[in-house]
């Protein structure tokens, strides 16, 4: 036999690999072609007011709650790794949140936000504070703190969870030597601890900032982008172009910015952590 | 100088160390020698500070030291992983503790060059541990332990990783160095020849308690029990029940013939191995089974007949027990 030969085991993956194709591939190239369709799509971006606010709104929500979430997390991981008992305890009860699914989450949180009718205004009534000007998700200077929060409390779990399996990593021996070297607590953190958990950091930080960066469900359901564009992300900027406006070219073009900008802000982490 | 009363350390039920005490003089090499489990490793963390004793009080230089935190008791420790710090080069590694102390960079700088050249590491201060063979990283950490003149040395099976021939190497290195710099030693070892020719005390340990305490010329010709008789010399003293006390005959003083004598037990060859300098031959007599150091050139067939003997003077007495009989 001359031709040549089909590697014996494509039949098999073949239907992995249509359904590859029909499901992943194919709406890729569809959606190049969508967006390069016009031209304009990218130079509207540039002098979009709106993708500009989006842009701004995601980057201060991405910095704001992985830089609260991390300390809060890494707090967390070494108030639990220093317990003498009960870390199993703490550590499955801290993950609760986390396993919430969002969509559950964030519709709980519309309720405990509600200004009239939710708990927390409710439970600062009570406390004795007014509570008339606290509007939380429906204030134009609050709803995005609000968000920030939702988020902090349904994540800081996976960064507590992922620090402290860090922590766990680390062998006793440099730990216990840096203190018969005669380090004290925050030294052996600094000049141990430290270093040798920034693998995980780096690890931690590049996941949450990925998730960060295309934040959707948790915005979706508890403000809708509001009000007015305080909450709008590009993601979901993005879906009101698409599905809303119908502007589907457009939406791909500005999907791909997205797709580039966290790349590269990805990169930009993992060398700055390298480097140190 | 280091002075160690009634320590007691327990885990849960279980008693690691117990009511162990022990001094040692200034300037001077004690081996705690012990196998596995036998607490050694426990003894010697409660010394660094590493675990807090339940009962008991460790002195050094005239001071209680039970209470302090390690970084207050001025103690140096080698560890047998060698701890070193993975993500520092070797210059920090070694410079860490006065670092620590916030000593003057140049007096730091001084200070590590002399100690790398003393132990040869001058050419690899600018690596990190990772890129060290296990002989210079095992220098690196007796580096970083010596840098700053401490109270004492704690040293926990430091030459364990190493490979025999270096093992031995770094015996003797080791020995020097403390003779050279005269400080208090605490060395943790399961390998009775290292003990042997390092130690000016050796502190024979089993399940937590101190089976004796004496110079290894002691241990060696006077143990107190069958254990330390056992466990301190290679091969093993051989002990041989006779009616109620056990006979106890090192190797070396078992004499061998091919031909029947007057005063000795008739026996089999069971095997020989010819060691170089030496043969150490294994005779069975009945259910019993002697080891006998022969010199060099000692040819015995498998399954042969031979007799053996004892060198008077020689045999150690031991009760049902096993404590030594004392004559």
């Amino acid at each position: 036999m001359n031709r040549r030969r089909i590697p014996e085991g494509f039949p098999w993956v073949l239907p992995s690999l249509l359904v590859l194709l029909a499901l992943s591939i194919y709406p890729l190239i569809y959606s190049v072609k969508l967006a390069a369709a016009d031209r304009g799509n990218f130079t509207r971006l540039f002098t979009d007011r709106l993708f500009l606010t989006a842009s701004i709104q995601t980057i201060v929500l991405t910095i704001a709650a992985l830089a609260i979430e991390f300390f809060l997390g890494l707090a967390l991981a070494l108030l639990v790794d220093s317990l003498a008992r009960g870390r199993m305890f703490f550590r499955t009860a801290l993950l609760i949140p986390m396993l919430l699914p969002p969509v559950v989450a964030a519709v709980a949180w519309r309720l405990i936000y509600n200004p009239q009718f939710g708990v927390l205004n409710g439970t600062l009534r009570w406390l004795g504070f007014h509570t008339a000007h606290l509007t939380w998700t429906s204030g134009e200077s609050s709803a995005l703190a609000s968000v920030i929060l939702v988020d902090v409390w349904e994540w800081t779990p996976f960064l507590f969870l992922l620090l402290s399996a860090g922590l766990q990593a680390i062998p006793p021996e440099p730990l216990e030597a840096a203190r018969v070297d005669g380090a004290g607590a925050w030294r052996i953190f600094r000049d141990v601890t430290l270093p040798l958990l920034k693998p995980t950091i780096v690890l931690a930080l590049l996941l949450r900032a990925m998730d960060l960066v295309r934040i959707f469900d948790q915005i979706f359901i508890l403000t809708q982008g509001g009000p007015g564009t305080a909450t709008e992300t590009v993601s979901l900027y993005i879906y009101r172009t698409a599905f809303r406006f119908s502007n589907f070219g457009y939406a791909a073009a500005m999907s791909f910015v997205l797709l580039a900008a966290t790349m590269l802000f990805s990169r930009g982490l993992l060398r700055a952590m390298r480097a140190r | 100088m280091l002075e160690l009363t009634g320590i007691t350390k327990r885990f849960g039920a279980r008693e690691a160390v117990c009511a162990v005490s022990l001094s040692a003089c200034a300037g001077e090499f004690v081996v705690l020698l012990g196998p596995s489990g036998c607490g050694k490793t426990t003894l010697m963390r409660i010394i660094a500070g590493l675990e807090t004793p339940d009962e008991g009080t460790i002195r050094l230089c005239e001071q209680d030291i039970t209470r302090r935190d390690p970084r207050e008791r001025d103690i140096a420790m080698v560890f047998q992983s060698y701890a070193l710090y993975p993500h520092m080069t070797i210059d920090q590694n070694i410079g860490y503790p006065l670092r620590v102390r916030k000593r003057p960079a140049a007096e730091i700088e001084a200070a590590v060059k002399n100690v790398a050249a003393r132990l040869g590491l001058s050419g690899l201060l600018a690596n990190l541990p990772r890129q060290l063979s296990g002989g210079e990283r095992q220098r690196v950490a007796l580096a970083r332990a010596i840098i700053r003149r401490p109270k004492a040395f704690l040293m926990d099976e430091p030459l364990s990783n190493l490979d025999a021939r270096l093992r031995v190497e770094m015996r003797a290195e080791l020995k020097h160095l403390q003779h050279e710099l005269k400080i208090v030693t605490i060395y943790v070892t399961h390998d009775q020849a290292e003990a042997m020719t390092l130690a000016h005390r050796i502190a024979v340990m089993r399940d937590g308690k101190i089976q004796q305490y004496d110079t290894p010329a002691n241990v060696y010709h006077r143990p107190v029990n069958t254990f330390v008789a056992q466990f301190v010399g290679s091969p093993s003293m051989n002990l041989i029940p006779h009616g109620s006390v056990i006979l106890g005959v090192r190797p070396e003083d078992v004499q061998l013939s091919a031909s029947a004598q007057t005063d000795a037990s008739p026996g089999r060859i069971y095997v020989t191995e010819e060691m170089g300098n030496e043969t150490i031959v294994v005779v069975r007599d009945g259910s019993s089974q002697i080891t006998a150091r022969c010199p060099a050139g000692a040819r015995f067939e498998f399954d042969s007949p031979v007799w053996y003997r004892f060198k008077p003077g020689k045999v150690h007495r031991f009760d049902s027990s096993g404590t030594r009989i004392q004559e």
